[in-house]
């Protein structure tokens, strides 16, 4: 790549010293000297409908692809194409010219008539991983800018994104641990390292200081996060990386960060090669919310409890899924009283629609449970004197409560 | 009649039967993806031609269903047929509505979450690579992921399958294959 990376250094310095406007089939960044038009003016541009507009190409070092491209004369008279590769100025990932072809190389489309170019992208097998945008100008014609550009703006352009993505030869799964944790317990989790490969890789997994969220203080540092892995994934083979979170007592809030496995295998972009982690730390309380209130004479006596709303989508790799519940005791004059569940409800949010991405609107009119909540309903009899309701809520963030003395 | 003759139908029965059994395609038009397929309440007279044609156009994503319940209500001349798909590796179904009319099948609206646990992972941890998504949506609980079909998603990017995943307020489109955040939209309105 160093070397096509020259090869396109040189061409652009040769243009700069000679000035001449690149006559070749390969334009590289050319700045070209334009004058201010006339907003006033509408530019004439030859009429010429390309059909389609871009394609994007996926592709592994070494394979090729082609597509065609069809161009309609739209005009009354004989025009002129040939058809050149522009390459993106700004591109982090150099594609050589040499990979694109197009075919043929210059035609003269009668008027009316149309012409089928084929477009051939082939990469060699050494190519490393990538994406970036190229274009095909078939003509010349530019539109006309106030300032100078990097690159001309052509008009009659085909896009065309290259992809080149050299196959993983590790899989990683899951990528994403996301759950709700308890203060004061320890959880593991476990991400498979498959090396499907023919040789070994190396691995080196580490905590990546990189939260997201910056200034905001994190439920526990990442020492509370401990990470054990072997060195290597042998070739076909399947490894564990074996993470432990021991929660603070004291931890409260959220822990956004990642893993970076660090994985010797240059076809792993650097993003592929992250676990992310998403933690949001809460307290089971173990004592029981106590609210305590007097009876003037006998009565039927009702409570009740309900949970928060909560979601109705599984964490990514929770081990929390448990729906809420309550240990509800109510304590009277005599002690315990016999309390009893008369009622339990599952309360649901449905929404139809609303404020939806506008790439969701045909699920518009379509039931979607947005949320849901349990509401437990006790009844017992009441006696004149002092009561304590006594609530411990699990695997939920909030709950209510009512007590409702007589019918 | 003569012996030769019987033998003669006989083996033309027995090679039919063959025949049949070893084109199995014309004789058994259920794709191998749809495990059970079940109509509920009454089904219409045409319920067999409606559900091969369901079938072509509800292919699940990078799953099997084990359930698929077909429901129809209306008249023959315009039948509104709601379709829900479930799987074993999802908790949420996939839903369909159809309007059957003039012999064709027009799709009028999906929700589609029946999305495999790792697939739905990926989609989560590509929106969070996101700097803007990821800043936008903490403490916020787990998105819904969707699967966005070619004919919506040509709209925003190429018509191909797609994923959105949601948190309240804030949604990234994902193409899985290319492993990226296509658009991003808020519910202030804006989309980059």
């Amino acid at each position: 790549m160093n070397k096509f990376r020259c090869v396109l250094i040189c061409i652009v310095a040769f243009a700069m010293l000679t000035g001449l406007a690149a006559s070749s089939d390969v334009l590289v960044e050319n700045p070209i000297p334009v004058g201010v038009p006339d907003p006033m003016s509408v530019p004439d541009f030859t009429k010429l409908e390309i059909t389609p507009q871009y394609g994007n190409f996926m592709l592994q070092p070494g394979d090729s692809k082609e597509m065609t491209v069809t161009i309609k004369n739209k005009e009354n008279k004989a025009v002129s194409v040939k058809p050149i590769t522009v390459l993106a100025p700004y591109s982090q990932y150099n594609v050589d010219p040499e990979w694109i072809s197009v075919k043929p190389g210059s035609v003269e489309i009668p008027a009316g008539g149309s012409q089928k170019f084929t477009i051939k992208v082939s990469v060699p097998s050494d190519a490393a991983s990538g994406n970036s945008g190229v274009q095909i100008a078939f003509t010349n014609e530019t539109m006309p800018m106030p300032y100078p550009m990097p690159v001309p703006s052509y008009v009659h352009v085909f896009q065309l994104s290259l992809d080149i993505r050299t196959t993983p030869k590790i899989q990683i799964a899951p990528q994403y641990i996301y759950d709700s944790l308890q203060a004061g317990k320890e959880y593991n989790y476990e991400i498979k390292l498959k090396n499907i490969g023919k040789e070994s890789i190396n691995i080196d997994p580490k905590l990546s200081n990189d939260n997201p969220y910056g200034q905001i203080p994190a439920p526990f540092t990442d020492d509370a996060i401990t990470i054990s892995a072997p060195s290597k994934v042998p070739a076909g083979a399947t490894e564990v990386v074996k993470v432990h979170v021991n929660v603070p007592l004291d931890a409260k809030g959220s822990y956004n960060g990642g893993i970076n496995l660090n994985i010797d295998d240059p076809s792993i972009r650097e993003y592929e090669g992250r676990v992310q982690l998403s933690f949001n730390v809460w307290r089971q309380p173990t004592e029981a919310f106590v609210k305590s209130f007097s009876m003037k004479e006998d009565a039927p006596l009702t409570i009740e409890v309900s949970s928060g709303y909560s979601s109705p989508y599984p964490y990514g790799l929770g081990t929390n899924k448990n729906m809420p519940s309550f240990e509800t005791k109510l304590v009277g004059p005599s002690g315990n009283a016999n309390l009893k569940v008369t009622k339990t409800v599952i309360k649901g949010g449905i929404s139809m629609g609303g404020e939806m991405p506008p790439w969701e609107l045909d699920s518009k009119g379509i039931y979607q449970e947005s949320s849901f909540q349990l509401i437990e309903t006790y009844m017992t009899n009441g006696s004149k004197g002092e009561w304590k309701l006594k609530v411990l809520p699990n695997n939920t963030e909030r709950f209510d409560y009512s007590i409702t003395i007589g019918e | 009649m003569k012996l030769g003759t019987i033998i003669t139908i006989i083996l033309l029965i027995f090679g039919l039967g063959i025949g049949l059994a070893l084109d199995p395609e014309k004789s058994n038009t259920r794709p191998e993806w749809a495990h059970n397929v079940q109509w509920l309440g009454e089904q219409p007279d045409n319920a067999a031609k409606i559900e091969e044609l369901l079938l072509l156009e509800i292919p699940p994503y990078k799953t099997e269903y084990e359930m698929v319940n077909i429901s129809s209500n209306g008249d023959v001349k315009e039948m509104h047929i709601s379709v829900m798909a479930t799987t074993l590796d999802s908790s949420n179904p996939d839903i369909y509505d159809f309007v059957y009319e003039n012999n064709e099948l027009l799709l009028t609206g999906y929700l589609l979450e029946a999305v495999p646990v790792r697939n739905r992972n990926e989609a989560i941890t590509i929106a969070l690579n996101d700097p803007d998504v990821s800043t936008s949506v903490r403490n916020s609980g787990a998105p819904s992921v969707k699967r966005i079909l070619p004919g919506t998603s040509q709209k925003f990017y190429l018509p191909k399958t797609l994923l959105s995943v949601t948190w309240k307020g804030i949604s990234a489109l994902i193409d899985p294959d290319e492993r990226k955040v296509v658009q991003v939209w808020k519910e202030s309105g804006t989309v980059k």
